[in-house]
């Protein structure tokens, strides 16, 4: 058994050898054997070449998707930011509409004033002119009285139908105020509506489709998509818009005594409120009527005082008598307007010697004038002998506008004689019946700037990327493979910011998470914002290009 | 089978076989001819992916070139595509507009209250006055719109591959934005106000028809 062993085994020990040899035999002419090593090679690098074609069609695709959501970003937070600005330019062009409107009142009730003093002097006039003439001789004036009595009459007729427009203009003002109001919640609904629209026609896709379990888990993205498809009527929303529908950025509880305030009494006075100056040029209804009134008052210069003089004054002390609510009284004494006037009660002066002239226009030099003396009143106000203005005789009116009407009295004056003396009264205007325009909150900054949030999933052309974990595939990115871009804009208005240019526009602007702000109807919610949103939007901050 | 044994005829089978069998046997240069085979496909691969990058490049030059002509259109309203289109080949396409079309896409709707305003109830008329003030103030073409498609020709490195495919590669990018203009809607007061008169002589005489006075 043993031998038989011994020999079984010697046979199959040669066997063994045979095998060996024929095996590495084998191996040694596979070694040798150059066929076929080439297709290998071939493979091998065929292989690697197709996955730098995948690698450039997954990292094109990416960063074309990335550049998509980018270009849809600005798109769609430009949309809202410029809904934003309209809103501010159509409630400013409401505010210059509701100060014509008072504009309009001003004038309407000066124009009655001027007209009740004139109908009490003409009567007085027209008596000693005819006196004059009886008496002397001299009867020019008496002719020229009489010759403006049907204009007087016009002056009448105009003058009721002007009180008559005074209660619609009312109503306007208060329509225009409540058209207001409309525009302060409508533009931030606009700008959802177009924001996620041009975020949609841009190719952002739903946030409910993209983000999927995690808005489910973000109640409170979902509570603020409820809101909004609410408001707007949209199913999906493309884009994360913050703020979300915070009415526009007005003080709608300013009064209306702190915006007539005049600024030397610490209020906003005239920056904010055009309806002096729009009274005294009338400036609503062009050059025409301006010089039609004018050409008017000319014609009436020979009824004393020339409602050329009381003009100005009377608008002024009905404007501070709306603006305080007290009564107002005033003289008439100078004109500030044209040099035309003082030269015709300088004349009047030469034949009557009772008028003395004090003040004259911008338009005199003081060359002209004996004794005059430039006076600059743009320069700082400082209190100086009133003596040193009006050589005679001091002209208390001239001064005391010169201390208050920086912004009235533009340019240099240079004092002579007073003229014409006219006592005004005003009495005092219920000024809650006037709406106040809608102004700026005092918090207003110059940068109130908006944002937004696109999304798009961008699926790998060949899933090179993904891993496998807990089961599922994730890839590299941070929220799968979805692509989120983030965009600011700011609004703003070079020329003034206020809500009485109509110069707002929007304009891109550099992404920084400290600035966005967070609040739902005007209610701050960054206390209320989760800890997940928070990490959510710096997460989405640290991955977006930003420009 | 007897030849295989007998040496003799072994010697002659062998003597006269072994010029072929070396020719076959010879693996000297075959890994040449066989990477000479690979070659053109290798090299193919490696232009497609050089073509597909250039893809790529012309799609971001597309998609820019769109941002900037539909900004361009927002600006003002009197630009067409053919007026941009210059300025386009110019930035973005070294001059050649031969390849470049420029279209306007239909964004859906020009006039962002067209629903409102179409609306013919009395009831309505209100609402219409109102959006007409707003469509006047605002203006209202709202979203602005262009498509950029680029033509690319069909050329793999040295290789022209236009005949194999009638139509080159069409790649086209669109932009929407709103329009960022304010300049045109700009309106003075005495305008707004003779702009109100007119609507509500307007929204009167519907009034009256729709009563049918």
């Amino acid at each position: 058994m043993a031998e038989s062993w011994w020999i079984n085994n010697s046979e199959s020990e040669t066997a063994r050898v045979g095998i060996r040899n024929l095996f590495f035999h084998r191996l040694n002419r596979l070694h040798e054997d150059g066929g076929g090593q080439a297709i290998v090679f071939v493979a091998l690098v065929l292989f690697v070449l197709i996955c730098f074609f995948a690698l450039t069609i997954n990292v094109g695709h990416r960063i074309t998707g990335k550049v998509e959501m980018q270009n849809a970003a600005d798109a769609a937070v430009m949309s809202g930011a410029i809904w934003h600005a309209r809103g501010l330019n159509l409630i400013s062009i409401m505010n210059v509409g509701m100060t014509e409107c008072f504009a309009l009142i001003i004038m309407f009730k000066a124009f009655d004033t001027i007209t009740k003093v004139t109908e009490i002097t003409y009567p007085i006039n027209t008596g000693i002119a005819d006196g004059i003439c009886a008496s002397t001789g001299f009867c020019m004036w008496s002719t020229c009285l009489h010759s403006l009595s049907p204009l007087i009459t016009i002056m009448t007729n105009v003058n009721s139908a002007m009180q008559d427009l005074i209660e619609p203009l009312k109503k306007l003002m208060k329509s225009l105020r409540a058209v207001e109001l409309g525009v302060m919640w409508a533009a931030p609904g606009m700008a959802q509506y177009d924001a996620s629209k041009i975020a949609a026609l841009n190719g952002a896709q739903g946030l409910f489709d993209t983000l999927g379990e995690e808005v489910e888990n973000l109640a409170f993205i979902e509570k603020i998509m409820d809101v909004i498809g609410n408001v707007t009527g949209m199913d999906d929303i493309y884009v994360l818009f913050l703020p979300v529908m915070d009415p526009l950025p007005v003080d709608k509880d300013a009064s209306f005594k702190a915006l007539c305030k005049p600024t030397w009494e610490g209020g906003s006075g005239y920056d904010n409120f055009l309806c002096w100056d729009s009274a005294l040029d009338m400036k609503i209804w062009g050059l025409e009527l301006q010089w039609l009134i004018r050409g008017f008052w000319a014609l009436l210069s020979c009824n004393l005082p020339p409602p050329a003089l009381l003009w100005d004054l009377t608008v002024y002390l009905h404007y501070k008598s709306l603006c305080t609510g007290q009564d107002q009284s005033g003289q008439v004494t100078f004109s500030t307007r044209n040099c035309k006037q003082c030269e015709t009660c300088t004349r009047i002066k030469q034949r009557w010697r009772q008028y003395k002239v004090e003040v004259v226009s911008n338009d005199c030099r003081a060359d002209e004038v004996p004794g005059g003396e430039e006076v600059d009143l743009h320069a700082e106000r400082t209190e100086r002998p009133l003596g040193q203005y009006c050589k005679e005789q001091p002209c208390e009116i001239c001064i005391d506008h010169w201390r208050e009407g920086q912004r009235y009295f533009k340019k240099v004056w240079r004092l002579e004689e007073c003229i014409c003396k006219q006592e005004m009264d005003v009495p005092a205007e219920d000024t809650s019946q006037y709406p106040a325009p809608l102004v700026l909150k005092d918090k207003w900054n110059e940068e109130v700037s908006y944002s937004a949030f696109t999304f798009k999933k961008v699926d790998d052309w060949l899933a090179l990327g993904p891993f496998r974990q807990g089961g599922q595939y994730h890839s590299f990115q941070a929220h799968d493979n979805t692509t989120v871009a983030m965009a600011l804009a700011e609004v703003y208005n070079p020329t003034d910011q206020d809500l009485f240019n109509q110069d707002w526009h929007a304009k891109l602007a550099r992404c920084d998470l400290e600035r966005l702000d967070v609040s739902l109807g005007g209610a701050d919610l960054d206390e209320y914002l989760p800890e997940k949103l928070k990490k959510f939007l710096s997460g989405a901050v640290d991955e977006v290009l930003v420009h | 089978m007897k030849y295989l044994f007998t040496e003799g005829h072994d010697r002659h089978m062998l003597k006269y076989r072994k010029p072929n069998s070396k020719i076959l046997k010879d693996t000297r240069g075959q890994s040449m001819v066989e990477f000479c085979v690979a070659v053109p496909v290798l090299v193919l691969l490696l232009w497609s992916i050089w073509y597909v990058s250039d893809l790529y490049v012309v799609k971001f030059k597309t998609l820019a070139a769109a941002r900037y002509g539909t900004w361009l259109l927002s600006k003002n309203d009197g630009l067409r595509p053919e007026h941009v289109k210059p300025l386009i080949a110019k930035h973005f396409f070294d001059n050649d507009a031969s390849r470049l079309t420029l279209t306007v896409p239909d964004a859906g709707e020009e006039d962002i209250f067209s629903d409102i305003l179409d609306s013919e109830s009395v009831g309505e008329a209100f609402v219409d006055l109102i959006m007409g003030v707003i469509n006047k103030v605002m203006g209202s073409k709202s979203i602005y719109s262009l498509k950029v498609e680029y033509e690319m020709p069909l050329i793999f490195g040295a290789v022209d591959l236009t005949e194999f495919r009638d139509k080159p590669f069409q790649i086209t990018s669109e932009h929407y934005v709103v329009g960022n203009t304010w300049n045109g809607c700009r309106t003075d007061v005495h305008d707004l106000m003779s702009l109100i008169g007119e609507l509500i002589e307007q929204a009167f005489e519907e009034l009256k028809d729709a009563l049918g006075l």
